[in-house]
């Protein structure tokens, strides 16, 4: 599966609220502080990965850590479809 | 009570059409034969006073004159249309059944059942020798509720004459709505017209063929009327007053509904299985502000609840608490507005949906989301969250190959601005599933993480 990067980029960017640039968004960048996305952004955010990737993110997931930094939410996903993938080789 | 009355009315009404249905047309005066054919079989197969019969048929003019035939022996009365066979052995175990009929054309199929009578309600009828209607509620989540009705008591209400109409059947025959259409539009000498599909097509075919003049129906049905344009191919210009309940009617829709048909009459009704029809007054056409008739009813308004106190109301529910509290009220259930002595409905309380502690009322967003090109029908239902508690999520048909993805973008676009953010919906699925019932009200199935492309 390749990197889901720029696709969750778009979704960041679709749902924020304001101009960004895919670039501005840094591996360390903070959702709730440094794009201050209120709940209805976070609820639109998760939405979004849900029907672009076709995945379901669970409700006992810890979102609140995952959102804290990019790169923690770029890496779940990333993780959430290696595993799809390994699942539908029967690996 | 007796309902000789309404017996007489139909010998006088005579020759005048009471019921179409396949392009034959009957009269009042063989209604009253049917009525003395079935009243002879209830003494031919010994059907006994008090006994509870369920008579498993769609309307016709047989079912209808078995039904007052089984009012005049004093039993209890428990119709059941062919929608409803899942929960069928359940029917027949809550009613405490004694037979089960089954009328076609040619043939009346009895079957006699030996059941353990316990239930009080029904035994108090027994008592008294009056006559029962048991209605089985819809419940879309869980099992349905059996409500008791005195039925001579509920068809008194019939017995001031009131305009003449060529009626559609269109609500069934087991619903407290159809139950209504059959009895006001016969008591007043009106004729029936047997609705024989219920798709726009057929129901507009109906219309421009049989000349009705009056459509009962519900807001998910005219939202699928409007939608499609099919009245278009159709002339409609019999139609003289439509009226509309059973769920919430949003305002743009009757607003565009009254521009459309500006020479037919909208009305709100207002009633449930529980408490009947009740009697009120629309502020206008174009309106959905109503007042109930004072004289008839008690109501009240608790933390926006409506309540209610009528005489109609129901004996009580064979397989559920009783609902009414110490001092008679019923608590509806719907959330309301009010202006003066003018009440408006704004949902169930049991459809809101609460975001972040805030209340959204599906029907607010569906109406918005209908009005968007594309979109054939529309169910606005609530998906758990972690974060908000609940987010709005929706189910839609569509006419296109759109993809969900795409689908969304164009929803928030359209919704933004019009909506508040929290109630624009954060999930889309496309269904192809119809997203409304047999009796056309719109399924809202709350909660799972499901179906459809998304």
């Amino acid at each position: 599966m390749g990197d889901p990067d720029q696709a969750l980029k778009q979704i960041i960017i679709s749902n924020c609220g304001m101009m960004l640039s895919p670039e501005k968004i840094r591996e360390d960048m903070n959702l709730f502080t440094d794009l201050q996305l209120d709940s209805i952004r976070i609820v639109n955010i998760i939405a979004d990965i849900e029907m672009r990737f076709g995945i379901a993110i669970s409700l006992d997931q810890d979102l609140i850590d995952m959102l804290k930094e990019y790169r923690s939410l770029r890496s779940f996903l990333s993780d959430k479809l290696n595993q799809r993938e390994r699942d539908h080789c029967g690996t | 009570m007796s309902i000789e009355w309404l017996i007489e009315r139909f010998r006088e009404y005579g020759d005048r059409e009471a019921v179409v249905s396949d392009d034959i047309s009957r009269s009042y005066r063989d209604i009253v034969r049917e009525c003395d054919r079935y009243r002879a079989f209830v003494a031919d197969k010994k059907i006994r006073e008090g006994e509870v019969v369920i008579l498993e048929n769609e309307f016709s003019i047989k079912t209808f004159a078995f039904v007052i035939a089984l009012i005049e022996n004093r039993n209890i009365i428990a119709p059941v249309t062919a929608s409803g066979p899942e929960f069928f052995k359940d029917y027949v175990t809550i009613a405490e059944a004694d037979k089960i009929v089954r009328i076609d054309d040619q043939d009346v199929e009895i079957q006699s059942l030996s059941p353990n009578k316990s239930n009080p309600l029904l035994k108090k009828m027994l008592h008294n020798g009056d006559s029962g209607l048991i209605l089985f509620t819809s419940g879309s989540s869980g099992k349905p509720k059996a409500v008791l009705h005195n039925f001579d008591k509920l068809l008194n209400t019939y017995r001031e004459k009131k305009k003449r109409y060529r009626t559609l059947l269109f609500l069934l025959f087991d619903h407290i709505g159809g139950m209504n259409t059959l009895f006001y539009t016969l008591a007043g000498g009106g004729t029936i017209i047997q609705a024989l599909g219920k798709d726009v097509h057929s129901v507009c075919g109906q219309i421009e063929k049989n000349r009705v003049e009056l459509l009962p129906t519900t807001p998910t049905f005219l939202t699928l009327l409007y939608a499609s344009e099919s009245y278009r191919n159709y002339d409609l210009s019999s139609l003289k007053l439509i009226t509309y309940g059973t769920e919430p009617m949003q305002e743009t829709l009757l607003s565009r509904l009254c521009s459309r048909f500006p020479l037919i009459r909208f009305k709100q009704t207002y009633g449930t299985s529980e408490l009947g029809i009740l009697r009120l007054q629309s502020k206008s056409s174009d309106s959905t502000w109503m007042k109930l008739d004072a004289d008839a009813y008690q109501v009240k308004v608790v933390k926006d609840t409506l309540y209610l106190k009528t005489d109609t109301a129901m004996e009580g529910y064979l397989n559920a608490p009783d609902p009414f509290d110490e001092e008679g009220w019923y608590n509806t259930g719907d959330k309301v507005v009010l202006d003066g002595d003018y009440i408006k409905i704004l949902g169930r309380d049991s459809d809101i949906i609460n975001v972040g502690g805030v209340k959204v009322f599906p029907a607010e967003i569906e109406d918005l989301i209908l009005q968007m090109p594309g979109i054939r029908n529309a169910a606005v239902i609530g998906e758990k969250n972690p974060i908000t508690g609940n987010i709005v999520a929706v189910k839609v048909n569509i006419g296109t190959d759109e993809d969900a993805i795409s689908l969304k973008r164009r929803i928030r676009d359209f919704c933004g601005g019009k909506l508040k953010p929290f109630m624009i919906p954060a999930k889309v699925y496309i269904v192809e599933e119809e997203l409304y019932n047999a009796r056309f009200k719109r399924i809202r199935s709350q909660g799972e993480n499901e179906h459809g492309r998304s």
